[in-house]
């Protein structure tokens, strides 16, 4: 019998969701996450990440307790986890860089990252200025290298 | 070997500086070699031997407080580039060089991320290879703050100088985030990563004090 998908308690009282997921094993799911369970570290961490990333600012808005710059702030956290996967994607399959809309773009402007776990608040050491001197080129250090060489 | 075989002397005077640099630092792993031709010789032959020699040679200098801009003009004079280059002519030894340049850069940055990866399993506990780290850390900017900070204090309490632990976070996940995904100017990392340094060097100062302080006072009681 299925299992009802209501809120259970746990040991400590706090209200649980149950979530059991069983697919076949040589399904894309069940690839994936066999995978990610056994054959990387903290796999079910990197699958929850996944999912908090694609949906984690719809689930917080439902819940009505969240005001419309948290909501946007959240919205952003979850474009740069995103945006970190696909640059991962891209160097491990040899994709190339892709055209960014983030280019230039200053330092996230506070620590204050809006995550549900986070509670303390830790400023970077030095708040980072909105304009900065670009580095150097690339063929700066072609010069420098072949001056050694 | 003959002398044809052996590179010749660097054309600029800062390149015969680099190579005297090399050659001090790959002493303390090429065990018993007299001069830098020897080392030469020693691994010209031996392409992996010398990449591992450049890795040796990297993790020293960037261990010292050296800029990884430093540390990869200092791998030009390696003996597994400077083999890559040997009777080239002008113009081939020219095409050869961004195919250099780019292997100095990756080893460079893999050494650093693996300094930053050993101090941060260190301070989490974990055992975990540093794209896992990457991704573990990346979602929170007070999270990977944090870890910048705890491995800021492991890095300068085992002696590290301030310069190489201020290159050292510049391989961390959230320095790595912002220059790569969200192309924050290097400037901008490079004060983030100082000021880190400077703010955890303040925090062990103040430590120090209170625990000399308290030491004192124990003292005092006991007279």
């Amino acid at each position: 019998m299925p299992r009802k998908p209501s809120e259970e308690k746990s040991p400590k009282n706090k209200p649980r969701v149950r979530f059991i997921f069983e697919p076949d094993r040589t399904s894309p799911n069940g690839i994936t996450y066999s995978w990610l369970i056994h054959g990387t570290y903290n796999g079910k961490e990197k699958a929850a990440t996944a999912t908090r990333a694609f949906w984690l600012p719809f689930a917080y808005e439902a819940t009505g307790d969240y005001s419309e710059d948290e909501l946007k702030e959240l919205a952003q956290q979850s474009i740069w986890q995103m945006e970190a996967q696909i640059q991962h994607l891209r160097e491990k399959f040899g994709l190339g860089v892709g055209p960014t809309s983030l280019a230039n773009e200053p330092l996230v402007s506070s620590a204050s990252v809006a995550t549900a776990e986070d509670s303390q608040s830790v400023a970077p050491a030095v708040a980072p200025p909105q304009t900065g001197t670009v580095a150097p080129a690339d063929t700066d250090l072609l010069d420098e290298f072949a001056d050694v060489l | 070997m003959s002398d044809a075989s052996l590179p010749k002397a660097p054309d600029s005077e800062k390149g015969k500086q680099v190579r005297e640099q090399y050659f001090t630092l790959a002493k303390s792993s090429a065990r018993g070699v007299k001069s830098y031709e020897d080392l030469y010789e020693r691994y010209a032959g031996s392409p992996n031997a010398a990449q591992a020699l450049d890795q040796e040679v990297a993790r020293t200098a960037l261990k010292s407080g050296s800029s990884p801009r430093q540390v990869i003009q200092l791998l030009a004079q390696g003996p597994f580039t400077q083999q890559q280059t040997i009777g080239l002519e002008l113009e081939e030894k020219k095409a050869a060089i961004p195919g250099l340049l780019q292997y100095a850069q990756t080893v460079v940055n893999s050494v650093q991320q693996q300094r930053y990866l050993e101090y941060a399993c260190a301070v989490t506990g974990t055992i975990q290879s540093y794209p896992d780290l990457y991704r573990e850390y990346v979602g929170s900017d007070l999270s990977a703050i944090q870890l910048d900070q705890k491995v800021t204090a492991a890095a300068l309490g085992a002696g590290e100088n301030a310069n190489a632990v201020s290159q050292l976070l510049q391989q961390g996940p959230y320095a790595r985030f912002q220059l790569d995904v969200k192309h924050v100017p290097l400037q901008t990392i490079e004060q983030y990563a100082s000021g880190t340094v400077a703010q955890v060097q303040a925090i062990q100062s103040l430590q120090l004090g209170q625990a000399q302080r308290s030491s004192n006072l124990s003292k005092g009681l006991e007279l």
